[in-house]
């Protein structure tokens, strides 16, 4: 079973928010999905649960057309990031109203494990979501997220707004659920490096394209810190693909992203160290002007 | 399509309890203003008070079908076209029981009102078709050019108040059942243009509706 998007193209007021992404989601793998504010993210998510049209481009789901398809979209869920401000219709609406219409919806809602969350993120259903924090509304996306037991399962920034001892319970809920399910999950996030050890791959999404989309620890470990004297770096990074450089003076410290059979010239006068997830996606799309 | 049903059936009942709710005030104002109060004629008084009802809350409930009811069913991963077929089961749900709640009461309480009341349902038929379509092109309208709407809104709102002004003269001279059953008088032949402007809005309400829901984008 897989989920595969082909040459997906989405243009608002004629710019390209996507561009020709092509993506072939496995079953029961956590994907990471990373990006800058407006890569494209929530689009890419919105398009893949058919929840937006795309310009071009089509996603199937075992072969199947996911948009108008009831028996695809059964099972997909896109647990949306909840804006209740005052001018939404949602404000008004009872938490326990919102979680009722999705149990309606989703044919394997898991009511137990409902109440199960409710009592753990001492979430107070009778609040209408206009009155709930940023992080209570987030606790209801991922209330519906793990609840709707959907095979495919998209959360768009899951933890935003939730205090550190919500954020640890949730990707332990998430790990549970995945290694009892074997569901699917794309996340996306801007909190990397807490979710780095969650992600099995990850997919980073630049200005509407995927830039990369590999199996997490690879995609750390094909990437070394190189820092130096400036002419040492360069010598020792020299035919290699560098990115974000940084200079201090004569220092200069360079990110490389290294193929398979590459190597850093350690024979000169530089420290290579192993970067995290974070500071390989900042190397990437931090700076473009840095690549060389 | 069997969720899908669940919902909108509920929906229905939720809706049709707001709509009583408003007869029942409508109901309350009659009873402290009109003097030397008929019970029977009271009664049948009552159905056009709920399709009063009836009218003004598919204005505002429709509105809000499609504002916020269907983006937030398709970020539910239902498909547009139930979405839209929902939307239309619970149209025809709201309109029939209403109808059929009207036509129970003047069956039960028979003479003249109930009679004019029972030739009338062809007009109140079109009246609760053609504002259902209005609320719900609203609602749509809502979702895609907001100022547009919130100015028909306005529009709507201040015609609504001038209604409710009216009415409430009315029943400060204590004639609220005389003007009420005036104005049932006019319902009972079915003119032409209303019989096509019912037809001609749900028309409009659908195409329009299914026109805007296969580019719709989710915002919740």
């Amino acid at each position: 079973m897989s989920l595969h998007c082909e040459n997906i193209v989405k243009t608002y007021s004629g710019k390209d928010v996507l561009d020709k992404v092509t993506l072939d989601i496995q079953t029961g793998k956590i994907y990471g999905l990373i990006g800058r504010n407006g890569a494209g993210k929530t689009t890419l998510l919105s398009i893949l649960a058919a929840q937006n049209p795309a310009s071009s481009g089509s996603v199937t789901l075992d072969g199947q057309r996911v948009w108008e398809n009831r028996k695809s979209l059964e099972k997909i869920c896109f647990s949306r990031e909840l804006n209740a401000n005052a001018e939404s219709g949602l404000a008004a609406m009872k938490a326990k109203e919102y979680l009722r219409i999705a149990a309606t919806y989703y044919e394997g809602w898991d009511k137990p494990l409902e109440e199960r969350l409710v009592k753990l993120f001492d979430l107070n259903v009778k609040k209408k979501l206009g009155k709930l924090s940023k992080g209570m509304l987030s606790m209801v996306t991922i209330i519906v997220a793990l609840c709707s037991k959907a095979a495919y399962t998209f959360l768009d920034e899951p933890v935003a707004g939730l205090d550190v001892v919500a954020r640890e319970q949730f990707y332990k809920l998430l790990l549970e659920e995945y290694s009892s399910s074997g569901r699917t999950f794309i996340i996306s996030t801007h909190i990397i490096e807490e979710a780095a050890d969650v992600l099995e791959d990850v997919i980073i999404l630049h200005e509407g394209r995927v830039l990369i989309e590999t199996d997490t620890q690879a995609f750390v470990d094909s990437a070394v810190h190189v820092s130096g004297k400036a002419e040492e770096v360069d010598a020792a990074v020299s035919g290699l693909e560098v990115h974000h450089p940084e200079t201090v003076g004569r220092s200069k410290g360079v990110t490389v992203f290294l193929k398979p059979g590459q190597k850093v010239n350690e024979s000169r006068d530089v420290s290579v160290q192993p970067v995290s997830l974070q500071r390989a996606f900042v190397a990437l799309c931090g700076e473009e002007e840095g690549k060389s | 399509m069997k969720r899908n049903l669940k919902f909108w059936t509920r929906y229905t009942w939720e809706s049709m309890a707001v709509d009583l709710s408003f007869m029942a005030v409508l109901a309350v104002v009659t009873l402290f203003s009109a003097e030397g109060l008929d019970l029977g004629m009271f009664a049948s008084i009552m159905p056009y008070y709920l399709c009063i009802a009836a009218t003004f809350g598919m204005l505002i409930i429709n509105t809000g079908s499609q504002s916020l009811y269907v983006p937030l069913l398709l970020s539910m991963g239902e498909t547009r076209r139930n979405v839209l077929l929902g939307f239309h089961y619970y149209r025809t749900l709201i309109i029939s029981v209403t109808l059929a709640l009207c036509a129970l009461i003047w069956l039960l309480i028979p003479g003249e009102v109930s009679s004019a009341g029972l030739r009338s349902i062809p007009t109140i038929l079109c009246v609760l078709v053609a504002s259902s379509s209005m609320g719900s092109i609203l609602g749509t309208l809502f979702t895609k050019w907001k100022w547009l709407a919130t100015v028909i809104i306005i529009i709507l709102c201040g015609g609504a108040g001038g209604a409710v002004g009216f009415m409430g003269v009315a029943a400060s001279d204590s004639r609220v059942i005389t003007e009420t059953l005036e104005m049932a008088a006019h319902l009972e032949a079915l003119p032409w243009w209303l019989a096509l402007t019912a037809v001609a809005a749900l028309a409009l309400d659908v195409a329009f509706q299914w026109m805007l829901l296969r580019r719709q984008e989710v915002k919740l």
